[in-house]
């Protein structure tokens, strides 16, 4: 009585194990002076820049090519908001990326992507515009326990733009290295007893500016890494804690910071 | 293609992409069970080409979404097939 009373409450049973970050609001501390306390939002539709780790979400077009092939194009968008200088990016990414995937392996996905796209600061007074071309292969094992990769390389070029007329636009060209890793684990037994997720993310970008404004990017290599725990006592609704390590498009600030939030989720 | 043929054919597609066999794939189970959403694309691409009727993108935003379970996957299917 008392588990079917808690069952209730919680509203959900043991096959409700896979979430997907809607967005993340929280409370951060910088580690670097002057810019120590702040509130930083984030919001995730499929995508970080340079990778579109995230396979769920809308499809423009899915259809498969034969028994091994496929290609898709669907939008992708990324906001990532700190009311201070140096807690988050700041910035705002969308893109559209067309793929050409081959299917032909078990449980992985071996996609080539071209298009599109942009990454803004917050007040859009610096934005890139650029295509990408990139590779990546992406896997999962899901059964005990379920584990997510998607590592790759991808090219990017285009320009970066300011809104400020007297500031002259540049060429701006990358090489990235992006990898997205995720381990979720859960306490559920055989039958509907409760239980809880935990969701450790992990997304590390190696980027190589080539091309671009040193005031900006004095030197080419800007790593950045973002590590993530979600703790879910309900389904919707996560206890998160994340820290942000590195540079990041498209004003490349260094960014040494840990927050602590909630993560809305949908199932 | 009657309702039987396609429950058996997506439960083949489903052992395919993922850790379970046929006979641990329940029609009242959730998709998610089996593959999350993170291989929505291919796994539902998977389901298109042995369904080459269904309207694959709809059912890619569809699934996950509006549709959850095995079941509901199924009805959609049997809807095209037998209308």
């Amino acid at each position: 009585m008392k588990k079917a009373l808690i069952i209730a409450i919680l509203g959900f049973s043991v096959n409700l194990i896979a979430q997907e970050r809607i967005f993340f609001i929280g409370y951060t501390k910088n580690f670097i002076s002057k810019d120590s306390s702040n509130v930083t939002f984030n919001f995730d539709l499929n995508r970080i820049p340079g990778s579109t780790e995230k396979l769920g979400g809308t499809f423009l077009y899915n259809k498969d090519l034969g028994e091994k092939w496929g290609i898709y194009l669907k939008p992708t968008a990324d906001i990532n908001i700190g009311s201070g200088t140096t807690t988050a990016p700041n910035n705002i990414s969308i893109g559209l990326p067309f793929g050409l995937a081959y299917d032909g392996i078990a449980f992985s996905e071996i996609p080539i992507e071209l298009g599109p796209e942009l990454v803004a600061d917050k007040d859009f007074d610096n934005y890139l515009l650029y295509g990408t071309l990139g590779a990546y292969y992406r896997y999962e094992y899901k059964k005990d326990v379920l584990f997510n990769i998607s590592a790759g390389g991808s090219i990017s070029h285009g320009t970066r733009t300011y809104s400020d007329e007297a500031k002259k636009a540049n060429g701006y060209s990358r090489f990235t290295v992006p990898v997205y890793l995720k381990f979720c684990f859960w306490n559920a037994g055989p039958d509907d007893s409760p239980y809880f997720v935990m969701h450790i993310t992990n997304t590390f970008k190696y980027n190589n500016v080539f091309e671009d404004t040193e005031t900006i990017t004095p030197d080419p290599t800007m790593v950045f890494n973002t590590a993530k725990l979600d703790i879910y006592f309900i389904p919707r609704l996560a206890l998160s804690f994340q820290y942000q390590y590195g540079y990041e498009e498209p004003l490349f600030k260094k960014i040494n910071s840990f927050s602590i939030g909630l993560t809305f989720a949908k199932i | 293609m009657t309702k039987d043929e396609i429950t058996r054919a997506l439960q083949e597609v489903i052992a395919l992409n993922s850790r379970y066999t046929i006979d641990e794939i329940k029609t009242t189970d959730r998709l998610d069970k089996f593959i999350t959403s993170f291989m929505k694309g291919k796994f539902i691409r998977r389901v298109a080409h042995r369904f080459p009727s269904i309207p694959s993108t709809k059912l890619t935003n569809d699934a996950y979404d509006s549709l959850k379970k095995v079941s509901q996957l199924i009805d959609f299917i049997d809807e095209i097939y037998n209308p």
